[in-house]
């Protein structure tokens, strides 16, 4: 089995859809979206390794009945929420306890707070990581965090997140206005940015201000 | 176009989704109005910043012998 050479899903057509394809070229071509969507999502490793294989499972399960009524990237990034979704339903991990109502955020004006603790893998992911920004991403709502991450990171557009999450394209639109406004936020109020000594984009927590001090 | 029409679809025009006529419309209005200029300007940054925080990543090598596992195991019972 070769190793996908591409970041993103193959491009529609690539692979002709109408035709039986095999698991393991399915496998070859989608593994790498879908681990990183899922492990973007979870920001841990080891739970991104297990619903990948779970999301596989069911693609193996499925693909025979698979008809090719939505493309192929569709189906298989659906599959891929829905065993996200259930994780996070069955609140196993600490970003789906972590994470607050849209409204709480708002009421609480605390996009950076540091109610999230973390297991040993998610520290390792964490320490590569910006702390900033993904700390805001785990306290983001599910909803909103999957728009954002479907969108901003794996480069899917509106019309395939509101048919992956079936949703119309309004809520799609919605929910990615109101995450990137919230991030745009986040960033701006509590982060600063720039480039370490090997040109490698660091983000930290803004130091207090002084004003206001006695 | 006015500036909050503007700044509602910003988001698509960054994500290269608006039809060829809103995409005109967009840019010209972009083009004589520094406040969406600066809007759109921050939107990209935000999103340079959480895209330089997430590198896509190599899933790990024994994926796929772990799915062939639980398949056969499925297939057998």
């Amino acid at each position: 089995m070769s190793q996908s050479p591409s970041v993103l899903a193959p491009q529609e057509g690539q692979r002709q859809e109408s035709q039986a394809v095999g698991f393991a070229d399915v496998f070859d071509d989608y593994q790498r979206p879908i681990y990183n969507y899922l492990l973007r999502m979870t920001q841990n490793h080891a739970e991104a390794e297990d619903l990948t294989q779970e999301t596989f499972i069911r693609v193996h399960r499925s693909l025979p009945s698979f008809r090719g009524e939505a493309k192929l990237s569709t189906w298989i990034y659906r599959i891929a929420s829905n065993v996200s979704t259930d994780h996070f339903r069955r609140g196993v991990t600490q970003q789906a306890k972590a994470a607050l109502s849209l409204d709480e955020m708002e009421s609480e004006g605390e996009w950076l707070g540091d109610g999230v603790s973390s297991s040993p893998q998610q520290l390792a992911a964490q320490s590569e990581m910006s702390d900033c920004v993904q700390r805001f991403i785990t306290r983001l709502p599910t909803d909103y965090r999957t728009a954002l991450v479907l969108h901003d990171l794996q480069a899917l557009k509106n019309r395939e997140i509101a048919d992956v999450l079936d949703i119309s394209l309004s809520t799609v639109k919605i929910r990615l206005h109101r995450a990137r406004k919230k991030l745009r936020e986040a960033l701006d109020t509590g982060c600063d940015f720039g480039h370490d000594e090997r040109n490698v984009f660091f983000c930290e927590p803004k130091a207090p201000s002084e004003e206001g001090r006695p | 176009m006015n500036c909050a029409e503007c700044q509602d679809i910003i988001h698509a025009y960054q994500g290269d989704e608006l039809e060829e006529q809103l995409l005109a419309e967009t840019e010209a209005h972009l083009a004589s109005c520094p406040d969406c200029r600066h809007e759109a300007a921050d939107l990209l940054a935000s999103l340079a910043r959480l895209r330089a925080t997430f590198p896509d990543q190599m899933p790990p090598a024994a994926l796929w012998g772990k799915i062939q596992a639980q398949t056969r195991k499925q297939e057998t019972t």
